[in-house]
């Protein structure tokens, strides 16, 4: 099965045209994904990599019944270009960039928050990959192998690293996801885990958080009472020093401590799920539960 | 980015907050005639980005034009805490009464900006937070809704504000505040204290704004204020070549170079889980050149505190045989302390080909997260 994203979903890019988007489809298409449309304004008409361009999502979606986009647009155009899609019907929104106002995404989010078959992914993110099927997003998709777990990532090198261990061991995934670095991700861990938590492929979740924010403590609360297969987790940053960014704009503990590590462990153990030490950690306890 | 208070509070007038009335001091060219279009007694105030100026000697009071310069002459372009003054704000003394705490900022829970307010303001908001909670009032604002008269009565309501008169500026400055808050960007807007006068006026004595990074764009005007915060010698030496340096720990003796930020944490992580103490770490960020590589090491081997350096990448974009040659080449040009390399992903091989091929002594290959922190803490012995 898979969640979010397979070889029949039909997928759009969003800014097909330019330097990295014309590049990733190529990947993607390699891949398996079924790419359908591209979308850039005022280049309606043109074709890349053999992929129709249309001027707006509306037509491309018209032409060709696209349901899912990615975004290789620049992070001052990403709140136009995610409004565009939503505002089309778009059910899947990945959006790579990194430095997307704050603002714009406190708006994606509220405007998000009453459609619970919209995903926004990220930004800052490095897409949505279900190994095997279809990608959407510019991960390198050869450290990856089909297989049974689950995996949401905050951080895309803690998930490539995790992600190779499993596959140099022989432990495949179903669907993995990058819900990005920022202060305000589109969608974060609690939305993804009822999908997971329903899809027969997946057999174990892994989420790979750090410090800021308070997502994991909520996927900690509905873990508890809505999730019955194994979840591990890693979080990162436990000797982060406070007060400061980094890397990540969302990476912070506060002056007073929010957002601190020890906060969002002991929520998750709290919750019933395992804490890993390490990426390679993470490998151990899979194969207890699988 | 974190604007100067009379930056803060030239927006705030810009949207009707009232502050007092102060001359900003930025050379000491006609210094006696600027600070004479303002009545004393005064307060002069250093201009920096850091807190707690006033318990570092940063405000001081004058009684006249006279006394106002001469402290401006010692404060003007001098070092105080980690800046050096480019600016002073002189204002006039104010007749207060009471003194409370405004800001609105985002809820990181519901991630909707909430006004904060409290009438025990005047000290920093953290002490309130631990001494007195229940004094602390909180109203969220939906920004599908916006902010909205039923807001502000509530608001005045959970503060038990009685005075018509109070209630109806606090209205006001909350809707003036609310709307800089989201034109500006802002992350936070802050006033503290908010001063309520003798003659039953509220006036902004202090304010703190911070803008979001990645919004500045937005703003022109503030372009032109060109804002940096005070860096120490090795984050202005990164930030000139476009890296991020972070400093982590003033007892820490290992640096740690890697290529996102999640590895750079786990990577802090393992070095503390193992028993040592990690100093400084940059940021490659994505698809670093050999000569980047180099110029990182160079970076991070200034630091007298670094006694290894930890390079752990693991390569997307990034190319590990571009990691290994630009290692070898910092190694060759300034015989850096001992480095511990783990390569991983894109173009693996080849680059624990090139390191092994060079065979250099301060060189060692490491090939597990956990064996780097191990081969870090002996080589740090």
């Amino acid at each position: 099965m898979s969640i979010l994203i397979d070889k029949s979903t039909r997928l759009l890019v969003q800014g097909i045209t330019g330097r990295e988007g014309h590049f990733h489809t190529a990947r993607m298409l390699e891949y398996g994904s079924n790419v359908v449309a591209g979308v850039t304004p005022g280049k309606g008409g043109t074709q890349i990599e053999g992929v129709p361009v249309f001027d707006s999502v509306e037509e491309a979606i018209k032409e060709t019944k696209a349901k899912a986009a990615v975004l290789f647009v620049p992070p001052k155009f990403t709140y136009g270009a995610l409004l565009e899609s939503m505002a089309a019907g778009i059910k899947l929104v990945v959006t790579i960039a990194e430095g997307v106002p704050i603002k714009d995404m406190r708006q994606i989010f509220h405007l998000n928050r009453a459609m619970d078959d919209v995903f926004v992914v990220g930004p800052n993110s490095f897409g949505v990959i279900s190994p095997g099927k279809a990608k959407a997003g510019f991960m390198d998709h050869n450290i990856y192998i089909e297989g049974p777990v689950g995996l949401m990532s905050r951080s895309a090198t803690n998930s490539y690293e995790t992600v190779n261990e499993m596959t140099k061991q022989g432990i495949g995934q179903s669907t993995c996801i990058g819900i990005g670095g920022d202060v305000i991700p589109g969608s974060s861990f609690s939305k993804f885990l009822p999908l997971f938590e329903q899809d027969e492929q997946t057999k174990a979740i892994v989420m790979i958080g750090e410090i800021g924010g308070v997502d994991e403590e909520f996927a900690a609360e509905y873990i508890k009472n809505n999730v019955s297969k194994p979840v591990i987790a890693y979080i990162a940053g436990r000797n982060a020093p406070k007060g400061k960014k980094m890397g990540h704009a969302g990476a912070i503990i506060s002056a007073s401590g929010a957002g601190s590590a020890q906060n969002k462990i002991a929520a998750l153990s709290a919750a019933g799920v395992q804490i890993a030490e390490s990426p390679a950690h993470v490998v151990e306890l899979l194969k207890k539960v699988l | 980015m974190k604007l100067f208070e009379y930056q803060g509070k030239i927006l705030f007038n810009n949207y009707g907050i009232n502050t007092p009335k102060s001359v900003i001091v930025e050379s000491l060219d006609n210094l006696e005639e600027n600070l004479a279009n303002i009545s004393y007694p005064s307060m002069v105030k250093v201009q920096v980005l850091e807190g707690g100026r006033g318990k570092a000697g940063g405000i001081k009071g004058a009684d006249s034009p006279l006394e106002a310069a001469n402290l401006a002459k010692g404060m003007l372009g001098k070092a105080f805490k980690s800046s050096t003054v480019t600016a002073l704000l002189v204002e006039e003394k104010v007749d207060l009464v009471e003194e409370y705490y405004l800001a609105i900022t985002l809820d990181s829970e519901s991630r909707m900006p909430v006004i904060i307010f409290s009438k025990s303001g005047g000290i920093d908001i953290e002490d309130i937070a631990m001494n007195n909670p229940e004094e602390i009032i909180k109203v969220l604002i939906d920004p599908l809704i916006g902010l909205k008269n039923f807001h502000l009565d509530n608001l005045a309501k959970k503060a038990d504000i009685k005075d018509n008169e109070i209630k109806k500026q606090l209205a006001e400055i909350v809707r003036a505040l609310y709307k800089l808050y989201v034109d500006y960007d802002a992350m936070l807007v802050e006033i503290n204290p908010l001063m309520k006068l003798r003659d039953n006026t509220l006036i902004a004595a202090d304010a703190k704004v911070e803008i979001d990074d990645s919004a500045v764009f937005r703003h022109a005007d503030l372009l032109d204020w060109n804002i940096r915060m005070p860096l120490s010698q090795f984050e202005r030496m990164a930030q000139q070549v476009n890296f991020l340096y972070i400093d982590i720990n003033d007892n820490g003796n290992v640096g740690v170079i890697s290529n996102g930020s999640g590895m750079l944490m786990s990577c802090i992580d393992w070095i503390a889980r193992q028993g040592g103490q990690v100093s400084c770490a940059l940021d490659l960020g994505g698809g670093a050149t050999a000569e980047r590589v180099a110029q990182g090491i160079k970076i991070i081997n200034e630091n007298p505190n670094v006694k290894t350096i930890l390079i752990s990448i693991f390569g997307g974009i990034t190319r590990c045989n571009e990691i290994a040659e630009g290692i070898i080449k910092a190694y060759d040009e300034i015989s850096p302390v001992p480095i511990v390399a783990r390569l991983d992903g894109t173009n693996k091989e080849q680059g624990l080909e090139l390191l092994l091929d060079a065979n250099r002594e301060g060189i060692n290959i490491a090939y597990s997260l956990k064996d780097a922190a191990d081969k870090v803490l002996k080589a740090s012995e």
